[in-house]
């Protein structure tokens, strides 16, 4: 911050400009809900208006296409210019032309160091060793890089969080408000005798045709797999395959009766609010759902609101028929949201919920959770990796967890490079129906939390904190930042809304 | 009497000599000036037939080459490639090769085939802007890149590449040297030999027909501009390539008509096409080089061109960057362009600075 403030008292200090990278090329559109790296969209809004008073900012969306020209074009501007990049380092480029700021999102305990299935941008360490520095969201991905061995100064900064967060009204166990959107909402106070399904035994299923039928699709399966797809260029093989599955019925026959969407979603109660991409199998729905279920079956006035973060449906899709499975019989209410909601909605949602809930096994920061304790809303939830940093048993109902080996993401390998954490599912659903007695028999205890909730939210990640450790970080490469022409790509440094959908 | 040099040539084989083709083309032919070669390459024979190259020279054979024996390319390089393939071959000496130093033009395996070995690196495209190459060719490159290690010594063809080699690859900074290329054609004479003259509607791009090249961008962008008169044509002058089907643009529009693909064209109508362009267009998304900037400068047709990559050091007289992702940009310079018209191009300065032999002496004092 001293160092901040000597360079802004400097005369002759030119005007800076930060070129940021992210996936989307502007502020306009909403972030594509799930898509990859969406959530590095939301955490370049959430720190927009922080950057504009450092500098002057200048988005893009192709880093690598158009990061030079934005920085040449600032030189001549006669400003300072520095790269920015909210993405993961596997897609982050790198500059020869300026400082190259780097903030990556990371929730596991090891950070790849080699060329991962020889692929050299899967090398983290490399790259971050290539950045002029690295910012990011915990103290938890910080060790891991450290641990790793990056050498580029790591700085914790906490992603900000909307100052309208903070003043959401605290909850209200009478108040009913209303969403206008689409929302599935279940109840299923009995569960019919499950039918035993005999394909064997269908009608029909012993006879000649059924036989032929069967072997004829079967063949024709097979010369399709071997025989035809190979020979067709690989995006027509693709239209194929898309136009078949198009037509399929996107619910297996039986399996589930999807209800019409309520357009107006009523809200009352003591509501656990969610939010998640239910694609990302970190979050470990299925527990959550579950624990849920069965802490709170008999509470009619029990609410579980589950906004998913996704645009796409097979994800969707699973998560429904996942609980139309379950046949787990419940007069508390399961709400899924998979519609957009603004940025008013989604202060709207935190207003009518009482808890945050969140079972995931690993987190790099839980934005979403963040928001919703600024919102007075205590949480239910693990305190492992990112977590850590800033949920304890002050601020809502810890739930256990134990380390177990894991791939990284996305790996197809299976094989199990580091760890994530093993919810105790006893513990969520002790700690679910803890809270729920809480809210509804100890209102002095329950404020007390949300009290809690609040204060440290404001002293990690509200605007006014984040602000310093933001400064003092890029001031220390802003005397670096004027060097033009950097070949080798070395580091400049010798030596720190509403609730969102992203997931952190 | 200098060692022989063996050079992994399997790009001289290929049916279409583009880029690389045409570099490790012009690498062979001013490395013999300097020194003895042997050409060889320990391509698969099931991957050459995927390839479609040519068998004029097959793993486990070499060719000899004297220092000083190869001609001028003359203005056919695809025609003089094939014939120093056609040279007489002779078993490929393992041993020998051992003892020498060897240049991968362009793949390599994990495997040590001589004595010290030099590697090339042109760019980092399918790590950099993955989406524009086909996923076999990204897990290839990723293997290569991954062998490169093994290399004493590796060329860069620019300091982009250098700086994206710095980050992305196992190969130590220190051991990365770069050389500029000399331009791809007309080194010595213009290939069309004719009187042309230079239009005052005609807008070129050379490349083959792939996204990283930017066609939807450059299409859209000359079908839309309010800038350009009616009667302006834009010339495609390369091969179709892959991921690309075509601009997807209105095709009602109707400066379509006034776009024309080329095709695959040799150098003599390449030479005539940028002497009769009234500049040239290069907005691609990244790159090692840009052999089309530097042939057009010299064929005197300035460049309207992305600033990213190795096309940053392209920076002279005549060339006018853009944003390859922003049409205002592309705006902006052709108007700057039209007011500066006519530019003052420093031939001389760009044959100085971007010249064979000067790489070939660079990939010589690697060999030592």
């Amino acid at each position: 911050m001293d160092r901040l403030l000597r360079l802004d008292a400097a005369p002759a200090a030119p005007p800076r400009t930060l070129v940021v990278s992210s996936f989307a090329s502007g502020n306009e559109a909403p972030p594509m809900l799930g898509v990859y790296g969406y959530s590095y969209d939301f955490v370049r809004r959430a720190f927009q208006p922080l950057l504009e008073r450092w500098a002057e900012v200048v988005p893009v969306g192709r880093p690598e296409s158009q990061l030079d020209f934005a920085l040449r074009r600032a030189r001549q501007a006669g400003h300072e210019p520095i790269a920015l990049s909210f993405r993961p380092l596997a897609d982050t480029y790198l500059s020869r032309w300026a400082a190259n700021v780097v903030f990556p999102f990371w929730e596991f305990p090891d950070v790849p160091a080699s060329d991962y299935k020889q692929n050299p941008r899967q090398n983290w360490v490399r790259i971050a060793n290539h950045a002029s520095l690295v910012l990011t969201a915990s103290e938890f991905t910080a060790a891991a890089l450290a641990r790793a061995g990056v050498r580029t100064p790591v700085r914790v900064v906490p992603v900000p969080i909307d100052d309208g967060c903070f003043r959401v009204p605290a909850w209200e166990p009478s108040a009913t408000t209303v969403l206008n959107c689409d929302a599935y909402v279940f109840t299923r106070p009995e569960v019919p005798p499950l039918e035993t399904v005999d394909y064997e035994l269908r009608p029909g299923a012993d006879t000649l045709a059924f036989r032929l039928k069967t072997r004829i699709t079967a063949t024709l399966r097979r010369a399709w797999i071997g025989c035809v797809k190979p020979l067709l260029p690989p995006r027509l093989a693709k239209a194929l395959v898309a136009a078949k599955n198009a037509g399929r019925c996107a619910w297996r026959e039986g399996e589930t009766q999807l209800p019409e969407p309520v357009k107006r979603l009523e809200l009352s109660g003591v509501v656990f609010t969610t939010i998640f991409n239910p694609d990302d199998h970190r979050k470990n729905w299925q527990d959550l759902l579950t624990a849920f279920l069965m802490a709170l079956a008999d509470r009619d006035d029990a609410t579980l609101v589950v906004k998913l973060v996704t645009s796409h449906a097979p994800p969707v899709r699973e998560l429904l028929a996942f609980y139309h499975r379950i046949g787990l019989a419940h007069r508390c209410r399961v709400v899924f949201i998979n519609d957009y909601l603004s940025d008013q909605a989604m202060l709207d949602l935190a207003r009518a919920s009482a808890f945050y809930l969140n079972a995931a096994r690993a987190e790099g920061a839980c934005l979403p959770m963040q928001d919703y304790l600024a919102a007075g809303r205590p949480a239910i939830s693990p305190s492992h990796t990112a977590m850590a940093d800033y949920f304890d048993d002050r601020l809502g109902f810890v739930v256990d967890s134990h380390p177990e080996p894991c791939p990284w993401p996305a790996d197809g390998s299976g094989w199990l490079n580091t760890s994530w954490h093993r919810i105790v599912w006893s513990s969520l659903r002790d700690q679910i129906a803890k809270g729920y007695a809480m809210a509804t028999r100890d209102r002095a205890g329950y404020q007390a939390l949300a009290a809690a909730a609040r204060g440290k939210m404001k002293e990690w990640a509200s605007t006014e904190a984040v602000w310093p450790r933001l400064s003092a970080a890029l001031a220390e490469l802003a005397p670096l930042a004027a060097r033009p022409d950097r070949h080798d790509g070395k580091s400049h440094v010798s030596a720190g809304q509403g609730p969102r959908e992203g997931s952190g | 009497m200098t060692a022989p040099i063996y050079l992994e040539a399997f790009p001289l084989l290929a049916p279409k000599l583009t880029g690389i083709g045409r570099f490790s083309a012009r690498l062979i032919q001013s490395l013999n000036r300097l020194a003895p070669l042997r050409l060889t390459t320990f391509i698969e024979p099931r991957t050459a037939r995927v390839h479609s190259l040519a068998n004029d020279l097959n793993r486990g054979q070499e060719i000899e080459l004297e220092q000083g024996i190869l001609g001028d390319a003359g203005d056919d390089l695809v025609r003089w490639a094939r014939d120093v393939c056609r040279r007489p071959k002779r078993k490929f000496d393992a041993d020998a090769a051992l003892q020498a130093t060897g240049i991968y033009t362009w793949s390599r395996h994990d495997e040590r085939r001589f004595g010290r070995e030099i590697g090339i690196f042109y760019d980092f495209t399918p790590l950099i802007v993955s989406r524009t190459f086909t996923a076999e060719v990204r897990e290839s490159f990723h293997r290569q890149v991954f062998a490169s290690r093994r290399c004493q010594k590796v060329l860069a063809i620019s300091h982009s590449t250098r700086a994206d080699a710095a980050w992305l690859s196992p190969v130590p900074a220190k051991d990365v040297v770069v050389a500029y290329p000399g331009p791809s054609q007309c080194l010595l004479r213009h290939a069309h030999a004719g009187p042309v003259e230079r239009r005052r509607n005609a807008i070129l791009i050379v490349g083959t027909r792939e996204p990283r090249k930017n066609g939807d961008f450059l299409v859209d962008w000359f079908l839309h501009t309010r800038l350009l008169p009616d009667d302006f044509e834009l010339w495609w002058a390369g091969p179709e390539g892959w991921l690309w089907d075509g601009p997807k643009v209105d095709r009602n529009n109707p400066r379509w008509k006034r776009v024309r693909f080329l095709g695959m064209v040799s150098d003599a109508r390449l030479c005539e096409l940028y002497q009769q362009a009234t500049f040239t267009v290069y907005p691609s998304l990244y790159e090692g080089f840009g052999f089309p900037v530097l042939d057009s400068l010299l064929h005197g047709a300035p460049v309207l061109c992305s600033y990213n990559s190795s096309l940053a050091e392209l920076e002279s007289p005549g060339v006018y960057y853009i944003d390859p992702c922003d049409a205002a940009t592309l705006d902006a310079a052709y108007s700057e362009l039209s007011a500066t018209a006519p530019v003052a191009i420093d031939a001389a300065g760009l044959r100085r600075r971007f010249c064979w032999e000067k790489l070939a002496r660079t990939v010589l004092s690697l060999a030592a």
